[in-house]
């Protein structure tokens, strides 16, 4: 698909949680919009290095949620990168992370998250909690 | 150094030395006092034999006398009154006798016819005593002492009639006793030229006193004496006598017919006690010398004796204080208690060794110790890190998978159902259901390991406020229940705010849970004071546990009931003990089955009253 059509960037290096995601939100008709970035380099490439036209086609990004753990570049550092880019730094992150005794619930906060999610164990607890996240960030929220 | 205190052992020994010589002293006064005495009654016994002896000499001299002027008076010329051949025969008797001072003849009329000495006046004696006494009584006459008229001596004058053949009365002659001669007898005996010889009458008058009669004549002796004369006949006496001086006397009477006439020798006091004197002078230089020496043994023997080896073992105990442990007073010890005394010492400086050696052995082993807890602490603190790295893993690695398969299989039983016949479907559902409870049981072991590192953070908190808090939070959870609670006032605790919550959440969820067969349920939460801690208590009326397995209650993942009767993974209580245990309390419970169970925590208090 076409970067300027992307309104969810998921960056999530476990191909089973990315199913799994994939598949909630397509289930809520929110799946064909969505691109998935395997580790942050990628991510980064996608969100900075789109083509002279990078404003233009991050335009419909609503929101990206950001697993934490990540291999290559960590996720922490993709949040810093996003929320240092002039252009990117209005765009809504939420941080994914496994278990919430994580140090980097604050970090996160610090680098300017806009929201940190836990991700449940149960599966429905997880494609509700995905598709919640969905709904509000593609059409309750207001983008900036 | 020369500074003289009781307390130095010279000293001592000094007080020692003069107390030993001060029976010696008192022993030399007492035996010159009683020397004394004895001295002064010797020479007073001395005095009275010559007072004896010069009364029995005057009585002889007067009986002597007599019979002379018995013979004298028959004697042709005396009878004739031929004043020279009486003369001569006066003179010539007068040589032969010196106690005589005079003899002489007087006719009746009192004229003198013939005297030796012989004088060239007349003299006439009519006014004496002796001769009116003669010629009255015809007989024997003894005169009282008179300055003699021819004689010019102190002398006694006996008299006796010169009778004729017919009985007539002629005249009388006389004889004069020589005062002076018989005291100068005096000096035949030992007495000094101080002494006295005193002739006195019966009333104590003084008739004549060799020497120096003239000064005393007519005097009375002294008190003592008269008082000692009217006791007896003879006797001695001491006081103040004639001169002034202390005297001491001894006195004699003439035996009768002449008991009138007391013969009294006195002399000074101070010649009778002067050799006693100079011999008790002599003795105390002795005693001095000898005390002066022995006082000068004493201080020099002490030194050497006492005060050396006394010294020497205080500089030894100073060097011994001082830490060096190695003294010792040697291998030979004097005899006696400074010996034994020194071998004591040695016995402590080697036991003080001994366990200096001994503590030093400790320590070092204690330091040992130290160093291996040191070790073991940087070893607890590594594995500490360790586990909370282990515990970040956990939590992220082991939910991913578990993630994946409850999701997959959900999957399945969305996406094929068509395929799962019942059986399959329910299969699927297992597997689907068991991954949340694995996941539940790593949260709530991620739980219980994080509340056995988290540091404490004691505050005093209103425990009744918390416990209303933590009941409404889970009320919420247990919308449909009925649920009636009585929370009673509690004492403060004092704990980490973050853990009591937890722990006051995990027995409330017990209490509804257990209670879930009860309308309504009814939880009751107590507390109060003990000596050093406060309890609080849960109590509700569920179907509580049977109190034989209370052992098992606190334990992880026990339960004592089955799963499906209630849900739990088992480590509520658990982490309860565990939150307890760090903060230094108990827990435990009690319970009868179908009756509801209690379970109880205490907390220490700490500062708070």
């Amino acid at each position: 698909m076409d970067c300027k059509d992307v309104e969810i960037l998921l960056v999530e290096d476990n191909p089973h949680d990315a199913e799994l995601t994939l598949r909630a939100l397509k289930k809520h008709n929110l799946a064909n919009k969505v691109h998935v970035a395997k580790d942050g380099e990628e991510a980064l490439n996608f969100i900075f290095a789109s083509g002279a036209s990078a404003g233009e086609s991050l335009n419909n990004l609503k929101v990206i949620l950001l697993d934490l753990k990540l291999p290559k570049v960590s996720g922490l550092e993709v949040l810093q990168k996003i929320k240092e880019g002039e252009k990117t730094r209005t765009i809504p992150v939420v941080c994914l992370t496994s278990s919430a005794e994580d140090q980097d619930v604050e970090a996160c906060y610090k680098l300017g998250a806009n929201s940190f999610v836990v991700k449940p164990v149960e599966f429905d607890a997880f494609a509700k909690t995905v598709v919640d996240l969905g709904f509000y960030w593609l059409l309750v929220n207001k983008p900036g | 150094m020369l500074r003289v205190s009781f307390a130095s052992l010279r000293s001592r020994a000094i007080l020692l030395v003069l107390l030993a010589i001060l029976p010696l002293l008192a022993l030399t006064l007492y035996s010159y006092f009683d020397g004394r005495a004895r001295a002064i009654r010797e020479v007073q016994r001395d005095e009275l034999v010559v007072a004896r002896n010069l009364a029995t000499l005057q009585e002889t001299l007067i009986r002597t006398t007599r019979e002379l002027l018995m013979t004298l008076a028959r004697l042709p010329q005396v009878q004739r009154r031929d004043r020279d051949g009486c003369n001569a025969l006066f003179a010539k008797t007068l040589t032969q006798c010196p106690h005589y001072a005079a003899l002489a003849g007087a006719d009746p009329e009192g004229q003198v016819f013939a005297s030796a000495p012989a004088v060239s006046w007349p003299v006439k004696v009519t006014d004496r005593l002796w001769f009116q006494k003669a010629v009255q009584t015809r007989d024997f006459v003894v005169g009282e002492p008179v300055l003699g008229r021819i004689s010019k001596r102190y002398s006694i004058n006996l008299a006796y009639p010169i009778l004729d053949e017919a009985g007539r009365f002629q005249g009388v002659l006389t004889a004069s006793l020589d005062l002076h001669w018989l005291g100068s007898q005096l000096a035949k005996s030992d007495f000094p030229r101080s002494s006295a010889m005193v002739l006195t009458d019966y009333t104590g008058k003084v008739l004549f006193r060799y020497p120096d009669p003239m000064q005393y004549l007519g005097k009375m002796l002294p008190d003592v004496l008269i008082q000692a004369m009217t006791s007896g006949d003879e006797g001695v006496a001491a006081g103040v006598g004639l001169p002034g001086d202390a005297r001491l006397f001894a006195f004699a009477r003439l035996s009768p017919p002449w008991q009138d006439l007391l013969v009294t020798i006195g002399l000074p006091r101070a010649w009778a006690v002067d050799k006693v004197d100079r011999d008790l002078r002599r003795n105390l230089i002795w005693l001095g010398l000898v005390a002066i020496m022995a006082l000068a043994a004493a201080w020099f023997g002490a030194d050497l004796v006492i005060v050396r080896p006394v010294r020497k073992l205080r500089h030894l105990t100073e060097r011994l204080a001082a830490g060096d442990l190695t003294v010792h007073s040697g291998p030979d010890y004097p005899v006696g208690e400074l010996g034994l005394l020194a071998q004591a010492f040695d016995q402590m400086a080697g036991s003080l060794q001994g366990r200096d050696a001994e503590l030093n052995r400790v320590v070092a082993e204690l330091q040992q110790r130290v160093g291996e807890l040191h070790e073991r602490t940087a070893q607890l603190e590594a594995a500490n890190q360790e586990l909370e790295a282990f515990t970040y893993t956990v939590s992220h690695d082991l939910r991913a998978p578990l993630r994946s398969m409850g999701g997959f299989a959900r999957v399945l039983l969305e996406d094929y159902p068509e395929n799962l016949d019942a059986d399959g479907q329910r299969y699927l559902n297992i597997i689907h259901q068991e991954t949340r409870k694995m996941g539940q049981l790593i949260d709530d072991l991620l739980a219980l390991s994080r509340l056995g590192r988290k540091e404490l953070s004691l505050v005093r908190l209103n425990m009744a406020e918390l416990v209303k808090a933590v009941f409404e939070e889970l009320k919420a959870h247990y919308s449909e229940r009925k649920l009636q609670i009585d929370i009673r006032p509690l004492p403060a605790g004092l704990s980490d705010r973050v853990m009591m919550r937890q722990v006051l959440a995990n027995l409330l969820d017990n209490a509804i849970k257990f209670t879930q067969d009860r309308a309504p349920a009814l939880i009751e939460v107590s507390g109060w004071s003990v000596p050093h801690e406060n309890v609080y208590c849960v109590k509700d009326n569920g179907i509580g546990f049977d109190i034989r397995y209370m052992g098992k209650l606190f334990e992880v993942f026990q339960r004592l009931h089955s799963e499906e009767e209630f849900a739990g993974t088992g480590v509520g209580l658990a982490i309860v003990k565990r939150v307890i245990d760090r903060h230094g309390g108990r827990v435990w419970a009690e319970s009868k089955v179908g009756e509801g169970a209690t379970f109880c925590f205490s907390l220490p208090r700490g500062d708070v009253t």
